[in-house]
């Protein structure tokens, strides 16, 4: 399950959303229930609360320009889908979870589209080879962004997200001893990184 | 440099080690300074990527999302399975065919109309395009299972029924359960019958549209 993030405002100024999160999860519950309803200006409210988390999400699985699309995806299916939602976890969870299903679909056509066949393992090897970033110009989120899809997954959804390996093997269809060894072999690339 | 334990620090930083494994592991931390040197720089990693935080989106895109979702109201709660829906109308449509006594005739394929109570607001009309029945071994168990499916979202919502009510769907469904099971030891006995086929088809049916309406009922009532 994810954990309560910090959400970084347009100002830049940080705020722990763990703080209100009773809050906002109160607040979603009467918002999905109007919006269910058909009610568009609740299930705004439910995207204002929402969109920073889907779409940083995005940004880190499928990269800048595919994120504005594939937020409004998620929120457009979230909207055909409300009636399912059961209350059986927190709304977030449930959103959130739809938003991994379509971006982990969304990559296959990226990848189509932009017809990227290079190699993970040469990937990885030019990540891992750099001596420093500042000679390749990518700083810890660039190196992240630089990640072959399957191993910059894991890392957003382990590291950044906060999900168990067990949930991740799960929702990648990958057994979580992989999910393990890929994670290690990300964290020893970006460690170079940290400075950057 | 790297040595057997490098490939450990990661489940060693997350807390994932058994405890000798971790103890094994501290042990030769205290004396590798290199193994130190990455768990270090392991754990600014996590410590990274935890501090990364959200960010909003430079465009707003909620005016798109309105556009998109104004022309298309929520479908609401399309909660029963779906699958099971769809099993229920191949189903039905294959023991109605039996039931007419021209199933095997038939070769070529046709639509049928399938009403599938959604929730107490919406009846949706499902179109369901019935492929060719293919024997009487696929009949019966596209009805067991769809008649399964029936009775697990009727067990769901039992609970909102009247007892009189209850009583009377299940006294209902032992009945024709046990008529089910006399005409199926029947047929075992005579399976060329017609009558007893169609006799058979025409209680699974009856079945189907009890539980079916049983359906209807308890969601009406959730």
């Amino acid at each position: 399950m994810g954990r309560p993030r910090v959400t970084v405002s347009d100002a830049g100024s940080l705020e722990r959303s763990s703080s209100s999160e009773g809050e906002a999860a109160a607040n979603d519950a009467s918002d999905v229930a109007a919006a269910a309803a058909g009610d568009v200006r609740a299930f705004e409210r439910v995207y204002r609360r929402h969109a920073a988390r889907i779409h940083s999400t995005a940004v880190r699985m499928l990269g800048q320009e595919e994120a504005d699309d594939a937020t409004q995806d998620v929120f457009v299916r979230a909207w055909q889908r409300l009636g399912q939602f059961r209350g059986d976890s927190a709304f977030g969870t449930w959103l959130f979870r739809l938003a991994v299903n379509v971006m982990l679909s969304r990559r296959e056509v990226v990848a189509i589209r932009h017809k990227r066949h290079v190699d993970d393992a040469e990937l990885v090897e030019s990540l891992s080879s750099a001596d420093a970033s500042p000679e390749l110009g990518l700083d810890f989120q660039a190196a992240i962004a630089r990640l072959p899809p399957g191993m910059r997954q894991i890392f957003v959804l382990h590291d950044i997200e906060g999900y168990k390996h067990d949930e991740i093997a799960a929702m990648l269809g990958i057994a979580q001893g992989t999910s393990k060894s890929q994670l290690h072999r990300v964290r020893m690339i970006l460690r170079k990184y940290l400075s950057a | 440099m790297t040595d057997s334990w490098t490939d450990r620090l990661s489940e060693y930083v997350d807390g994932e080690l058994d405890a000798t494994t971790r103890a094994a592991l501290e042990a030769h931390l205290a004396s590798c300074a290199s193994c130190r040197a990455t768990r270090d720089e392991l754990q600014r990693v996590v410590d990274r990527a935890r501090g990364m935080g959200y960010r909003e989106p430079a465009n707003d895109l909620w005016g798109a999302i309105e556009t998109s979702i104004t022309a298309h109201p929520p479908r609401a709660g399309r909660r029963l399975v779906t699958v099971s829906w769809a099993r229920l109308a191949a189903a039905a449509a294959i023991v109605a065919m039996l039931a007419g006594g021209f199933a095997w005739t038939l070769a070529t394929r046709r639509t049928l109309l399938v009403v599938t109570p959604a929730s107490s607001r919406d009846t949706l009309v499902t179109v369901l395009r019935q492929p060719s029945p293919t024997g009487a071994a696929t009949t019966v168990a596209s009805y067991r299972d769809a008649a399964a499916d029936l009775q697990r979202a009727f067990d769901a919502n039992r609970s909102t029924l009247r007892p009189e009510t209850m009583r009377v769907i299940e006294e209902n469904l032992r009945a024709i359960d046990l008529a089910i099971a006399q005409t199926d030891s029947a047929l075992r006995r005579d399976p060329g019958s017609a009558y007893l086929n169609e006799y058979l088809a025409a209680t699974m049916q009856r079945k189907l549209k009890l539980l079916r309406r049983a359906v209807e009922i308890t969601s009406a009532r959730s």
